[in-house]
């Protein structure tokens, strides 16, 4: 189901927005209590979702639809505030907002505060659920903070007795098995191209307990043991000598999952270094982060200011390219008016938003690509009519800088076929991009400058969970034998020094206190200019050469040197196998788990837009010479960047790779 | 509403490990006589430090005379200069702006700005009841831009603090500390691109009150608590500003230094003369502003009562987040300031300075306005004094240049914290001088710490108390802020240039007090002591040219003449008005400000507490220069205008209370005759009639009192008195 299909068939009342949400609603509830994929940290309850649904139905019914969007099954990442469903990705739980209650309250162990009598809510949600109509589903789980590419760091569940919280799990292993009960011999997601009255049929007969409408009971039952089989880290489990444990990347993972799944259509997410493309890839979804700055980061709980993107995970490149217009219309409009980076009273709420759309002319050239938004949509699939060599004026740069020596000859390979197929099929001009114009040692330097500025900007933006008011309070003196409160680091604080470090000792996962830990030395006064200040110089530099690649589309100089994006693998690496406590079971070196966000990060430091697209194993001509007997064709991601602005774009040659 | 709470630590009760100082009194310090006997050499006396708040020396005295400790009576040759204080501030001034720095909660001074009577304005607003989400760091929430209102009163204040580099792009940094009233863990304050640099305040050091001092007598005196006197300022500041600007190699005094074999002793002597001479005006002082800054203020602690006997914990803190996120300038000085009286007056000015732009109201005691000191001392030179006479007159024009540089050997610096008056200021710079020459004298100077002013009560003095050592120092770890843009101030964000928009600005703020001072000087022929004091008061300079103003109107009706014909008058009546608005209306307005809080220092203008405008003002003024009223009875009447307030003309009042001037001829006539020849005296006039000059002179006398008594205190005396010599003469003839 892809959202124009969805926007198409309310329109053409073959289903309703309730029926279609009660869909999701039981995909989601299968994802949960059957596969225990832990994709939500929240369900939102089943009345208010078909409430929400109704509400949409009525809209299209009476021909006051809010967009396309309206009454769509959508999620969102738990770092962003949704009102009164919001529950905070930490385990600082303290200021969870209660769901029954109008207001949005929230407590300490002291007392509480009203703000206003106003629900709380970050303007993305609000762009999203009341703007544009859409219906939420529930919160996605993620790593603790944004912390963590394997969405093993989850906070949510995490108890007193310090017990590993249960990791989300890549379903794409169980997808390929569900299909394989299926008479429709297809996967779930991408492929979208079976008639309407399959979908309208697959609705109707959904329940909670076997929504892909699996005709053979038994297999179903066979297959849910093997779950909880595997769940439970029994031996020897597994019908075949596949091993269905595995990352879905993160942190937002939950949001890939679930539309990887199916349960959610539209995911909202952030991206830090790659947390929305990394996941994309890896559950063969596409996962868009637009130019830094494009959505008001107000209401999302900041990780790395100065890089945190809102962005999300669809199932194709249509439907993203659907909701960047959906939630971009009114940001599109006030980047026109001149106010691009300058301090104005004005501003949004997030003053750093659209900082780097200093050309609003790059945005109205690449409009004109698009048909009407109704036309180019709602009758995709059917009348998709497109030119001959749509790319032909598109120059695609290939970096032999990103061709680093770790990279697996089946990603290499796809890599390459994708890039044929844009040149055959699109009609783009590919130019390699040598090493003397963008030098390798770059991409390995934005790495570890990525690591010393996000965890520098995290220790700072996480100094507020204190326990005072954010945070988990406890007793310092519960949790430190008096030996230890007497010796060492400890006999020298002060008693509100003590409570602090135990709350945030306490409250902070593992990752969490790592990089915290490490974010505190760089920004320490004497390696300040010795780390940051380096990491720093050496992001400008990165950004820069980067950003010195692509064509100004204001000069339209036809430089040969040139190019308008770039094509690079998302990902060097496939999804570590997890055991049942959420533990990558080939990595015992935390820092390890960095490297899968090698290919990310560069574009991550540079603010440009970029979306990951699954490679089309079918489509390409790669052989799968890997073990376990999963299909890891399906696990390769292909990142499309270009410069700042021409998210319009990135999406358009996306659009052609899928 | 919410509280806050957390535990804290009874930090400020820990005591400074230093418990050989023993602080006898308010002024001086004594060693502990085991500690100091290496340096106490032989002299049976003990040696004693005291500073000397005007000049900043700390000299090694013997106590020959402990009884009169204030006195510079003892023997010159037991005074021994060791020390000089070398100081700089850092002010924190709190915006007089309606919402906080980056959300939209408002502050304290919405009322203010919302047009609401701010006489009324009341602070004790319900606690967190002016927070949004911003304020207390919700997870998610994000500064928003700045405020116009804040860059325009930054600006006014870099505008008056005369900063030559007011930036076009300024940026905010996050400095990172845990307590409980700063609820991001971080402040957003500027560090290395401040929004403005290099600014230079001058100032008159601070006077020491002398209780009766009149302020138009005591010109330099300018209102006690170093209120300062604008108009010698700018006359001499312009020499001084000239001295910044030369001073290009400030060390040049100091290489002239020759090697004068002078008689150590005389030089003593004329330094202890000098620094004791307290009673010449002292010469403006200019103090180098490094930088201005904007950022957020924190919440405010409130200690709470212990909860129970059994908790582990000593006590709790509530925090009150009404404050939280405020705008705050702070102001960095260069380390210029050499004494007590220099920090003190320097503060004093800029308060001044900013009430007068409106920037901060300046109320020291509500936190508005709050002052750390960097304090050390410098060894002096016995040699480099012999060298460097003129160092230490501050008169002498190279003296501001010897302020750029640090003398040698300058010791660690000590910064008090939060000091929230000018007399702790004083008191702060003391105790610090005192207590760090000790230490150097033991041979353990003080390190880097940081301390805070704990007040003393029940007899005990004032001391500072160690907060932060050198070991366990606070890495602020400063950050770019990446959730704000910088602050560009350019022709896309302000409309103009920031060079318009700061001229624009100045043109607004008005007249400076100096330049007031010497309109009043030239306009109303009023002397520059006199115009000094009225434009020290922001709202004396209206309330005085008013009244003149009603004084002349209501002069010309007394007298029932044209404007031509009192021209001579009209220097009579500036004066007048002057006088009263100085002594009498200030002295009124000055008791009702002591009664009230006992403090007034902080209060904007002195005139706050009087309702009376000029045109009553100018009425009393018309009627004492007319001659309806004596200056006594103007007094009862200006004190029942202060008292009752009200709206009555002072005419109504005096006739109220039956107080008129008798002046007619005629009237004082018949006023004498009927005393004069009032059977019951008729003694008296049969022995005026015969007695001899003595006798004479003494019965008019009688007549004089009688009259008056007569006239219920009404008559005019020089009349009456001429009237009464007319009526005895002729009762003579007629005898």
């Amino acid at each position: 189901m892809t959202i124009a299909r969805a926007a198409r068939l309310f329109r053409s009342s073959k289903i309703t927005c309730e029926q279609l949400c009660h869909h999701s609603y039981n995909l989601a509830y299968f994802a949960e209590n059957s596969l225990h994929l832990n994709s939500y940290a929240k369900l939102v309850p089943l009345e208010q979702i078909l409430q929400q649904a109704s509400q949409s139905d009525e809209r299209i019914r009476n021909g006051n639809s809010k967009g396309l969007l309206d009454g769509i099954p959508v999620t969102i990442k738990a770092n962003i505030a949704v009102g009164r469903y919001w529950e905070m990705p930490n385990a600082c739980s303290a200021i969870l907002s209660s769901g029954n209650e109008l207001e949005d309250t929230y407590s300490t162990d002291e007392g509480e505060c009203s703000l206003n009598n106003q629900v709380y809510e970050s303007d993305i949600a609000r762009r999203l659920l009341t703007d544009c109509g859409a219906v939420l589903i529930g919160i996605t789980n993620m790593d603790e903070f944004g912390m963590g590419s394997l969405g093993i760091n989850n906070g949510l569940q995490r108890d007193v007795q310090h017990k590993r919280p249960s990791p989300t799990y890549n379903p794409v292993p169980w997808m390929q098995r569900l299909a394989s009960l299926l008479e429709s011999k297809q996967y779930l997601r991408i492929k979208d191209c079976e008639n309407d009255d399959y979908w309208v049929g697959k609705l109707v007969n959904s329940t909670p307990g076997n929504p892909h409408g699996i005709h053979d009971e038994n297999c179903l039952a066979d297959l849910l043991e093997e779950v909880q089989n595997s769940i439970r880290g029994e031996e020897n489990c597994h019908r075949t000598d596949e091993f269905p444990l595995l990352s879905p990347g993160g942190s937002s993972s939950g949001a890939a999952v679930a539309t990887s799944h199916g349960s959610s259509l539209l995911s909202i997410g952030t991206d830090t270094g790659g947390s929305l493309r990394l996941p994309s890839a890896w559950t063969s979804t596409v996962g868009f982060k637009p130019s830094y700055g494009t959505y008001s980061r107000y209401g999302v709980v900041s990780y790395v200011s100065s890089l945190d993107t809102i962005g999300f995970i669809t199932a194709t490149t249509e439907c993203a390219e659907i909701a960047w217009r959906c939630l971009g219309a009114k940001s599109k409009a006030a980047r026109a008016d001149g106010t691009s980076g300058r301090w104005n009273v004005q501003l949004s709420r997030d003053s750093t938003a659209r900082v780097y759309h200093k050309d609003s002319n790059l945005c109205d050239h690449n409009c004109h690509i698009h048909r009407p938004l109704d036309q180019h949509t709602l009758f995709v699939g059917e009348t998709m009519v497109t030119a001959e060599k749509p790319l032909a004026d598109i120059r695609v740069g290939i970096p032999s800088a990103f061709s680093l020596e770790e990279i697996p000859p089946i990603i290499a390979s796809a890599w390459s076929e994708s890039a044929r197929s844009l040149q055959n099929n699109g009609g783009a001009t590919l130019v390699t991009i040598s090493e003397s114009e963008l030098a390798s040692p770059w991409i390995r330097l934005a790495l570890s400058s990525y690591y010393v500025l996000a965890c520098a900007e995290a220790s700072s933006n996480l100094s507020r969970y204190d326990g005072l008011r954010f945070g988990v309070n406890v007793n310092p003196d519960s949790l430190y034998s008096d030996h230890d409160a007497n010796n060492g680091p400890l006999c020298d604080m002060t008693a509100l020094e003590r409570q602090i470090s135990a709350n945030r000792a306490h409250g902070f996962g593992g990752e969490t206190q790592r990089r915290v830990l490490a974010g505190t030395s760089v920004l320490s006064s004497d390696r300040f200019h010795t780390h940051y200040e380096a990491a720093a110089v050496a992001r400008a530099n990165i950004s820069r050469s980067l950003e010195n690649l692509f064509r100004s589309s204001l000069t339209n100089d036809v430089d040969d040197e040139k190019v308008d994006v770039m094509l690079v693998p998302t990902a060097l690496t496939f999804p570590p196998k997890l055991n049942q406590n959420g533990d990558d079971m080939q990595q015992t070196d935390p820092t390890a788990a960095f490297a899968n966000d090698v290919m990310t990060i560069p574009i991550s430091l540079g603010g440009f837009p970029s979306v990951s697209v699954p490679v089309n194993a079918d489509k390409l001509n790669i052989e799968n010479g890997l073990p376990n007997n999963i299909d890891l064709r399906n696990m390769i991601g292909m990142q499309i960047f270009a410069s700042r602005g021409s998210d319009d774009l990135v999406l358009r040659v996306a659009n052609e790779l899928q | 509403m919410f509280w806050s709470k957390f535990i804290v630590h009874h930090r400020h009760c820990r005591r400074s490990p230093s418990p050989s100082i023993i602080v006898q009194c308010y002024c001086y310090c004594r060693f502990a006589s085991s500690s100091v006997s290496s340096i106490a050499t032989s002299t049976s006396p003990t040696p004693t430090l005291r500073y000397d708040r005007d000049s900043g020396i700390i000299f090694l005295e013997n106590d020959s005379d402990t009884s009169s400790s204030k006195t510079f009576a003892t023997p010159p040759s037991t005074r021994l200069p060791l020390y000089q204080t070398v100081i700089g501030i850092e002010i924190h001034a709190q915006l007089m702006v309606p919402t906080k720095l980056f959300s939209s909660a408002p502050t304290r001074h919405r009322r203010i700005h919302d047009g609401l009577n701010s006489d009324h304005y009341d602070d004790g607003s319900t606690p967190n009841e002016n927070v949004h989400a911003i304020d207390i760091a919700y997870p998610g929430t994000l500064p928003q831009p700045i405020s116009t209102s804040t860059i325009n009163a930054s600006l006014l204040s870099a505008i008056v603090l005369n900063c030559n580099n007011i930036h076009t792009i300024s940026r905010f940094e996050r400095k990172h500390y845990f307590y409980g009233d700063l609820p991001q863990g971080y402040q957003i304050t500027q560090q290395r691109w401040p929004i403005a640099r290099d600014g230079l305040v001058v100032f008159l050091p601070h006077v020491a009150t002398r209780s009766n001092a009149k302020l138009i007598v005591d010109g330099a005196g300018a209102g006690e608590g170093g209120d300062d006197d604008g108009v010698p300022i700018r006359r001499r500041g312009m020499r001084n500003r000239r001295g910044v600007q030369e001073n290009n190699h400030p060390d040049e005094s100091d290489n002239d230094v020759d090697e004068r074999n002078c008689q150590t002793r005389e030089l003593i002597e004329s330094l202890s003369s000098k620094s004791s001479s307290t009673s010449s005006p002292p010469d403006p002082v200019q103090l180098r502003i490094e930088r201005i800054q904007i950022e957020q203020d924190t919440g405010r602690t409130i200690v709470g009562s212990s909860s129970s006997s059994s908790s582990p914990v000593s006590h709790y803190s509530y925090v009150d987040h009404n404050r939280t996120g405020c705008a705050l300038i702070e102001i960095v000085s260069h380390p210029d300031l050499r004494s007590a009286h220099e920090a003190a007056g320097a503060v004093s000015r800029i308060r001044k300075l900013l009430q007068m732009a409106n920037v901060c109201d300046g109320k020291m005691e509500e936190g508005s306005l709050r002052c750390d000191l960097n304090v050390s001392i410098a060894p002096i030179d016995i040699d480099d004094v012999i060298g460097g006479d003129e160092e230490s007159d501050r008169s002498a024009g190279g003296a501001q240049n010897t302020r750029m540089v640090l003398p040698p050997n300058t010791g660690h610096r000590v910064e008090v914290k939060n000091l929230n008056s000018i007399r702790q200021i004083i008191a702060a710079t003391e105790y610090e001088a005192l207590r760090q020459s000790k230490l150097a004298q033991l041979g353990t100077p003080t390190g880097r710490e940081t301390r805070t002013l704990v007040v003393g009560s029940g007899g005990m003095a004032d001391e500072t108390v160690c907060i932060r050592a050198k070991g366990d120092a606070v890495d602020y770890r400063f950050m770019p802020e990446p959730d704000l843009p910088p602050l560009i101030l350019d022709e896309e964000t302000l409309g103009c240039t920031l060079d318009e928009y700061v001229d624009k600005l100045r043109t607004e703020l008005g007249e400076s007090p100096e330049d007031a001072a010497s309109r009043l000087v030239q306009d109303y022929g009023l002397t520059m002591d006199v115009a000094g004091v009225i434009t020290g008061d922001t709202r004396a300079i209206l309330l005085f040219e008013e009244t003149v103003k009603f004084a002349k109107n209501e002069y010309l009706l007394l007298k029932n003449c044209d404007d031509d014909d009192i021209d001579g008058d009209e220097n009579m009546l500036s004066t007048l008005a002057a006088n009263w608005l100085c002594n009498d209306l200030f002295a009124l307005a000055k008791t009702s400000t002591s009664a009230n809080e006992g403090n007034i220092q902080s209060t904007v203008s002195l005139l706050d507490y009087s309702s009376i405008d000029g045109q009553r003002l100018g009425g009393l003024i018309a009627m004492v220069a007319h001659g309806s009223l004596t200056s006594s009875m103007a007094k009862k009447v200006l004190n029942i205008m202060f008292v009752e307030g009200g709206r009555d003309h002072p005419r109504d009042i005096a006739t109220a209370n039956g107080w008129q001037v008798v002046s007619d001829k005629k009237t004082l006539i018949q006023l004498c005759n009927s005393v004069v020849f009032d059977p019951k005296n008729a003694s008296q006039l049969e022995q005026y009639k015969t007695g001899e000059e003595r006798k004479r002179w003494k019965i008019e006398k009688y007549f004089v009192g009688k009259i008056m008594a007569a006239s219920k205190g009404n008559a005019h005396p020089e009349l009456m008195k001429e009237a009464l010599s007319t009526v005895l003469e002729k009762a003579c003839i007629d005898s």
